[in-house]
């Protein structure tokens, strides 16, 4: 029982939310759901969900994945193409027009100050995102070990990509040598949140 | 056009490992700071506010950001859609066998050793900038007085800043805005 829609309008509807959407691919759910769900009813609450959460076990952006998986689940691989350019778009052009105004105001002591003050900010909302990510990161023994090992390594420069794929290794190491480990995945913990966001 | 392409690449492995969302990108800038010399640490905090304050997602304002100071406009496509890449192929692929099966044990392991590190990751990105921002070990090298050491008036509007971020967690946009204003009033 889904419409069709066209390519088109698939590529207006993310770029839409794509331009509603500030501070991050986490506040994409009730944006989609308003207009996938609701308004196109190309997918369910359920299916939009799950989308979601897949989206935080691949590489990539949150918004950019989800938006993948709906437009697939509405045009196959074109409109997968269209709604993840169409959710990127608006965040692109904003950055070229906020670019060349930037070289004009840099320099002067205000604009300096205010970039100051806004490094504090910006250190504060990474700092916060540790926090969010801890609770269903860091939670048992191993995961202790593998923090502290990476919190040495990165401190002593060892370069990002080396640690994130020693990383992966050893979780894929984990699966084959302990296959009764537990594992809880993070991405079911993580979705329940989106949901008492939306109120 | 070389340089381009160098970032392209850069950006192409960056979008192939970085897992949930535009922060655990930041580590990545860090590195290529310091293995290429096309922007400075400064501007990744820059970066990061003003992508915060402008549409769409984070990941995608800085990497259009890199991309316009590495090579201009060109340059800004290309880093986007380099980054887009991988996600865009693993996602085609993927979403057919998992579609219905998210509980897959195997993808479960992996994130389970992925995530401690990329919060470890973002929390030295983070630590990194705390230390620029709030202690200036160069120039208490050369005077020896302590309160050259430690910048109290950041360390003070850092603790702010933190009781405000922890009061609108959902709204990252709010405290940027708000840290905007004080910056207007109070000299650092």
């Amino acid at each position: 029982m889904t419409k069709k829609l066209s390519l088109l309008q698939l590529f207006w509807i993310f770029f839409k939310i794509g331009l509603v959407l500030f501070g991050g691919g986490y506040a994409i759910l009730p944006f989609l759901k308003a207009e996938m769900v609701d308004k196109a009813k190309i997918c369910t609450m359920e299916e939009i969900t799950d989308y979601y959460a897949l989206s935080q076990c691949f590489p990539g952006l949150v918004a950019g994945n989800v938006s993948m998986l709906t437009g697939y689940k509405a045009r196959g691989i074109p409109g997968s193409l269209a709604a993840v350019t169409g959710v990127c778009m608006p965040a692109f052009l904003a950055i070229v027009i906020v670019f060349s105004f930037l070289s004009a105001i840099m320099g002067f002591p205000l604009i300096e100050n205010i970039f100051e003050v806004l490094d504090l900010a910006v250190c504060v909302l990474i700092l916060l995102t540790v926090l969010e990510l801890w609770k269903f990161s860091v939670f048992d023994k191993t995961t202790t070990v593998l923090f502290l090992a990476a919190l040495t390594a990165s401190i002593m420069n060892v370069s990002p990509f080396i640690i994130v794929i020693s990383a992966g290794i050893i979780g894929l190491l984990r699966h084959f040598l302990f296959p009764k480990a537990k594992t809880c995945c993070p991405c079911t913990v993580k979705t329940k949140e989106p949901e008492d966001k939306d109120e | 056009m070389n340089s381009i392409l160098v970032l392209a690449f850069e950006y192409f492995k960056i979008g192939a490992v970085a897992i949930g969302g535009g922060y655990t990108v930041i580590p990545f800038l860090y590195y290529l700071v310091e293995k290429y010399n096309w922007f400075d640490v400064s501007e990744i905090t820059q970066m990061i506010a003003i992508s915060n304050l402008t549409p769409g997602p984070i990941g995608i304002n800085m990497a259009t950001f890199v991309g316009i100071k590495v090579g201009g406009i060109l340059g800004a496509a290309f880093t986007t859609v380099a980054f887009m890449v991988p996600s865009f192929f693993i996602i085609t692929i993927l979403s057919k066998f998992l579609k219905r099966n998210k509980e897959n044990p195997l993808i479960n392991n992996i994130m389970y050793g992925l995530r401690p590190a990329a919060v470890a990751l973002i929390g030295v990105a983070g630590l990194k900038i705390m230390n620029a921002t709030c202690f200036h070990l160069a120039k208490f090298r050369e005077t020896f007085n302590f309160w050259d050491l430690i910048s109290l008036k950041a360390l003070i509007l850092l603790v702010f800043f933190t009781i405000l971020g922890l009061k609108m967690r959902k709204n990252p946009m709010i405290l940027i805005v708000i840290s905007i204003i004080v910056g207007f009033v109070v000299k650092l």
